[in-house]
């Protein structure tokens, strides 16, 4: 049976001397599953243990794509298959004069000073991919995940999958944005067990113990803290030891 | 190495803890001891695998799925041949069109921990993948259930279940239970698989008077890390 989010729950109950489950007020349930959220979101972010691949059609003319939300952030841009090296404006403005206005095959990318969630194309595309459509047809997102490969329509109703060449099309991969948790039973989709049961309950000790409240402990908050930047750490070693990305 | 029960394990957290097993339930006992031992196999690696990736190599497929029970992946071979680890953005830039490129696989790269991609793709098909890993820990439930370890795991396990239940209690016996952290560290450094691991520093809050000559306030004194 996967883990829940009971397990990590039972378990702060245990450490807040609540065993049969917050009833006392210092910390409510709610609180506890926003913690739990922000812990989540704080892990996959700094680690990448799961990390999503979205393909989408670049047009002539229009530099701005977005970057769906199961993507957190965008930490490499592919175009026809081929990586992107990533820029930010004020190196733009340095090599290049009106980079934001002239057309040409896009050789680079980057993603501040422009809306969240998004990323820009430099130079702006001068030509039009295959369609790719999405699932969700005529609504978005409209691209594909998992592969930068994708199905392309070639005559009418007709779909094949075609190669990164083929479609020229613009891939993002980052890391997943998990599935907020609402209730006891809900999973950990993106998280193995093992690390869920080990390590998760500590980012949420070492917040309710920090924060302005009468749980406020900061030696305890210290140690939850070390203890949930250890699993931190041990994924963090595990993405250098099987070669840094960049 | 040998084969210790869950309640051989038991018994060693249970003395550490003046066998207050009322303060300290069974169950309790139970799941802190099966938290360690994941920990433990998270940094040392105890636990590994080698797991055939389901189905063989599809003709120019680039992304496979880790194999079910492989939590860590440490090396993948193809047709028995080890392959050379990489990373996605090293490849990208050695080879402009590695997701198409074709041939005999010699390199992988990971795609988070659940996903992997061989570079070239498997120009035949039909290859068998096998992934070698740490492996998922079987959770110890009942009292006679097993796990093959070495002794000094479990003293490892045993160090750290006692600052893991004295947590509840706080103030000053949390406080030196806690310091039991740098022995921890001390002995799973020595026996972590991850040489780039920096392990997280954990800091001892120490009241000071003037009298030490300090003034009054609060002292932080590292305590392990």
């Amino acid at each position: 049976m996967p883990a829940t989010v009971e397990d990590v729950y039972s378990e702060v109950c245990f450490d807040l001397l609540e065993d049969g489950g917050l009833v006392l007020g210092l910390v409510t349930f709610q609180q506890f599953i926003d913690y739990l959220n922000l812990v989540l979101v704080d892990l996959l972010k700094e680690t990448g243990i799961s990390v999503q691949i979205f393909t989408q059609t670049v047009q002539a003319g229009v530099s701005q794509y977005p970057v769906p939300e199961p993507i957190m952030r965008p930490d490499e841009a592919y175009l026809a298959g081929t990586l992107l090296e990533q820029s930010d404006v004020q190196d733009l403005n340095n090599r290049f004069t009106k980079w934001r206005y002239t057309p040409g095959y896009p050789l680079r990318w980057h993603n501040d000073e422009i809306p969240p969630q998004t990323v820009e194309l430099v130079p702006v595309p001068n030509y039009t991919g295959a369609f790719i459509r999405g699932t969700a047809f005529p609504d978005p997102p409209n691209g594909q995940f998992g592969d930068w490969s994708a199905s392309v329509e070639t005559a009418p109703a007709v779909f094949t999958t075609e190669s990164a060449p083929v479609t020229a099309a613009l891939t993002v991969v980052g890391p997943v944005l998990p599935t907020p948790v609402v209730g006891l039973g809900d999973p950990f989709p993106e998280i193995a067990d093992d690390f869920v049961l080990a390590y998760v309950s500590f980012g949420v000790l070492e917040r309710i113990f920090s924060s302005d409240s009468e749980l406020k402990d900061p030696q305890r908050a210290l140690w939850a803290r070390a203890q949930y930047r250890e699993g931190i750490a041990i994924l963090k070693a595990i993405t250098g030891e099987l070669g840094p990305d960049d | 190495m040998g084969t210790f029960s869950l309640q051989q394990i038991d018994q060693r957290v249970l003395d550490a803890l003046d066998n207050n097993s009322q303060e300290f339930p069974q169950q309790q006992r139970y799941a802190v001891i099966n938290q360690g031992l994941y920990r433990l196999n998270n940094l040392c690696g105890f636990s590994q695998k080698t797991i055939a990736v389901p189905g063989f190599t599809v003709a120019n497929q680039l992304i496979y799925s880790s194999p079910t029970g492989i939590l860590i992946p440490l090396s993948v071979d193809f047709e028995g041949q080890r392959l050379e680890p990489t990373s996605r953005k090293r490849l990208a830039r050695r080879y402009r069109d590695f997701t198409t490129d074709t041939g005999l696989p010699r390199e992988w790269a990971r795609i988070g921990l659940s996903r992997f991609l061989i570079h070239p793709a498997d120009s035949f098909g039909g290859g068998m993948l096998e992934m070698t890993g740490v492996a998922n820990l079987t959770k110890l439930v009942q009292p006679g259930d097993t796990t093959l370890l070495e002794d000094q795991f479990i003293e490892c396990v045993v160090l750290w279940a006692k600052a893991r239940l004295l947590l509840k209690e706080g103030g000053k016996a949390f406080e030196d239970a806690s310091m039991v952290f740098q022995q921890y560290f001390k002995q799973v450094k020595v026996l972590s698989i991850w040489s780039d691991l920096s392990f997280p520093s954990y800091w001892i809050l120490q009241e000071t008077s003037p009298g030490d000559g300090k003034g009054a306030g609060v002292e932080m004194i590292k305590a392990g890390g």
